[in-house]
């Protein structure tokens, strides 16, 4: 009988070991991309070989800690990059927490002020590492890049959302927070290279973003929607039908939870 | 001897029985009744105090009466808060319990002090809504613009009844708040430094851990009140394991079964080592803050744990009896608890089914039977009520907690002794001792999300009172039929 429960004990621990390790290594130590479901909200995870992450934005809420607490790994509490596109609270707010509980190296924001009492709380955490995007402020990583594109110093923090490419293995994924189509159509004309793999569908699919224009100067195979619960009718029929008419693959976080992109992109179109 | 805790049970009995009858009569009565009730059946008593089968009717009469009378004291009168509501107030008041952090909101308890002009020195309480930062602290003075509201009955909720218990009769979302000092009103100083070290040791564990693991494991060992993300809460509810995400009778029971062998090892007997393990699970009430559910689980806990321990359950059962009489005297208002009378359910059929299922469960391996026991006991007596409560049933609740229940109970013992020792810990050898935690709490995760995504097994099925009650009558007329036939 004691060797039955000594043997109980061992299958268990083996078991419990087996599991959490098999998850460590196959699943949270790969190079991907999670477009978190934080409800109405951007939030981005992005975990590259050798340990470096990323995040996009932060969500609404606390949500965001969840998701990237499920995608780190276990002995990882060091967040290389952080990046919040603008400081509008479906942006930034589960940053806040993710300041409180990990290692962040860099903090790369718009610049843009606002008296949100959130905010001053982040600024407050974040103030040794802070910087204020600027075009030459690139982040550097084995085999990538982050380059930013457009900047902060509007009037409206929509127009100021940061818009940058993560250019991996010759792949890329463009962010382009809440920007509106007249920025979207600056810079169309100021002939970037807005060429991308995938697309962060802007400001949550509303209809004052994503002209078909933009589209066609992107020419993503996938575009991901990170859209929740509204009142703002997000995502908006014409963009929908913007990216159907394009041909453009898209997933939206509100239908299928959190979105895991494999990195390097493997474009399957 | 006998006779004496014969007639302690009786007037306990009477007095649960008063409360329970008021509570479906929702009206207050002139205090000069229930006061001439009272007198009346006390001068019945001493005249017919020969009469021994009439005494003791009368004496539970009496206690009734008692219990009636308790529970009509308890009824808070909520005078001066009607007059602002649906008004645009100003209050000062200062955050009179430790604050909740829901995972888009904070929610604080503020007893107030001043309303508009007007000082206030009554017991209501109120509940207000509030940005997650900046992060405001127990004993913190508080100066509060909002729109003041009622709190409401919802078809299926009775949210203001709920409230009540606290004694919270207003809301306030998200008002606009500023802080201030308030000087005459003394806050307890032990529990404002009981907090500040619960909030540090959950700060540690979460910059230990990664989420969901973090606040699961602080819910476990500290009675953190962390947000646990929404999916895996729907997932707990799913299986039936809502339970084990809070410091509850549960897990302290378990948690003594498993000391009390390290303290027979310290060669000490059966009596001071129970003592011992009371004086424990006491220590570790006070050291989480000794919320109102804190403390029940802390005493549901010791009952269970004395029924495992001793298989005495006509002693265990009595002083549940006793325990239930007491925490009716301090506030008869958890009655309309639910946690309450899960954890009684569970308590009770912990100590008067597991003799039954004990012997009727033919398994080898002890340290299996010796979780599966209690689990399947305390989940046969809490199904007809929570099916009468959330209106569903979950069919994996009984091999999910089989599954899981024990290994909690080993998370909760990797972690506990290191708790006062993280504050010399720097972070890396702090994620190397949550390890064994981590990974017990990290499987456990997995089988509650496996199940609880199952399409099929959580059944919507809501019986009502009456059909509860006789499920209750049945199981206890089986209990104690199978018990007798035990002793015989």
């Amino acid at each position: 009988m004691k060797n039955k429960e000594k043997i109980f004990i061992i299958c268990c621990t083996l078991l419990f070991i087996s599991d959490f390790s098999v998850e460590d290594i196959f699943i949270r130590q790969k190079s991907r991309a999670v477009f978190c479901d934080v409800g109405q909200g951007d939030g981005i995870f992005i975990n590259l070989k050798d340990g470096v992450q990323i995040l996009v934005d932060g969500g609404p809420d606390n949500k965001f800690v969840g998701c990237v607490g499920n995608n780190l790994p276990y002995f990882d509490h060091r967040i290389e990059y952080m990046i919040i596109s603008h400081p509008d609270k479906d942006h930034f707010v589960g940053a806040v927490e993710i300041l409180r509980r990990y290692d962040v190296g860099k903090v790369f924001i718009s610049g843009d002020s606002s008296d949100i009492s959130e905010y001053q709380e982040f600024l407050r955490l974040a103030k040794n590492k802070l910087e204020v995007a600027t075009k030459d402020s690139d982040i550097n990583f084995e085999n990538g890049k982050i380059d930013f594109m457009h900047l902060g110093g509007y009037k409206d923090s929509n127009d100021s959302s940061l818009i940058f490419k993560l250019i991996y293995n010759g792949k890329s994924i463009l962010f382009t927070g809440d920007a509106p189509v007249k920025i979207e159509d600056d810079l169309i004309n100021s002939n970037a290279d807005l060429k991308a793999d995938i697309l962060k569908v802007g400001h949550h699919g509303s209809k004052n973003s994503t002209s078909e224009e933009f589209l066609r100067a992107i020419s993503p195979f996938l575009a991901i929607i990170s859209v929740g619960e509204n009142n703002y009718g997000h995502p908006s029929y014409r963009v929908i039908k913007n990216l159907e008419n394009a041909d453009i693959k898209y997933k939206r976080t509100d239908e299928e939870g959190d979105i895991a992109i494999q990195l390097p992109i493997i474009n399957d179109k | 001897m006998e006779r004496k805790s014969y007639i302690v049970v009786i007037a306990c009995s009477g007095f649960i029985g008063g409360i329970l009858v008021h509570s479906f009569i929702n009206f207050k009565f002139n205090f000069f009744w229930i006061y001439n009730a009272l007198l009346l059946s006390g001068v019945l008593i001493l005249l017919f105090w020969r009469d021994k089968k009439i005494r003791l009717i009368l004496l539970s009469v009496f206690f009734i009466i008692f219990g009636f009378t308790r529970f009509n004291l308890g009824i808070e009168e909520n005078k001066i808060f009607p007059n602002y509501y649906d008004k645009e107030i100003k209050v000062i008041g200062i955050v009179a319990d430790e604050p909740i952090n829901k995972i888009d909101k904070q929610q604080l308890i503020i007893k107030p002090i001043k309303i508009g002009r007007d000082v206030f020195n009554g017991k209501e309480k109120i509940l207000l809504a509030t940005n997650l930062y900046p992060k405001y602290q127990y004993g913190d003075g508080l100066e509060i613009y909002c729109k003041f509201q009622e709190p409401k009955v919802f078809d299926d909720f009775d949210y203001a009844r709920y409230l009540s218990m606290q004694n919270i009769y207003g809301l306030c979302y998200w008002p606009t708040i500023t802080r201030t000092s308030i000087d005459d009103v003394r806050i307890n100083i032990i529990i404002e430094k009981l907090l500040l070290v619960k909030s540090f040791l959950i700060e540690k564990i979460n910059k230990n851990l990664h989420e969901p693991i973090s606040s699961f494991l602080a819910g476990l060992t500290v009675g953190a009140r962390n947000a646990i993300p929404l999916e895996l809460l729907n997932n707990f509810q799913r299986t039936g394991t809502t339970h084990i995400i809070a410091i509850s009778g549960w897990n302290i029971s378990f948690l003594g079964a498993m000391f009390l062998p390290i303290l027979f090892a310290l060669s000490l007997s059966r009596k001071p080592a129970f003592y011992v393990m009371l004086g424990l699970i006491f220590l570790f009430v006070i050291f989480v803050g000794a919320g109102s559910s804190v403390i029940r689980a802390g005493i549901m806990g010791s009952l269970a744990l004395y029924a495992l321990a001793y298989g005495r359950y006509n002693n265990a059962g009595r002083a549940l009896l006793y325990s239930i009489c007491a925490m009716f005297l301090i506030n008869s208002h958890i009655i309309y608890d639910a946690g309450f009378w899960l954890s009684v359910s569970a308590t009770f059929g912990l100590i008067y089914f597991s003799p039954i299922v004990d012997k009727y469960l033919k398994i080898k391996i002890k340290i299996l039977k010796e979780t599966l026991v209690p689990t399947i006991s305390a989940i046969i007596f809490t199904l007809p009520i929570s099916s009468y409560i959330f209106g569903h049933i979950s069919l994996w609740s009984l091999p999910v907690n089989i599954i899981i229940l024990p290994f909690v109970a080993y998370a909760i013992i990797f972690t506990l002794p290191l708790l006062p020792f993280l504050i010399f810990f720097s972070q890396g050898i702090g994620q190397i001792l949550f390890l064994p935690s981590a990974v017990i709490l990290n499987f456990i995760v997995k089988v509650i999300n496996f199940f609880g995504n199952m399409p099929f097994g959580y059944l919507p099925l809501k019986i009502n009172f009456f059909i509860m009650l006789a499920l209750y009558g049945l199981i206890l007329y089986f209990t104690f039929w199978k018990l007798n036939q035990h002793e015989e």
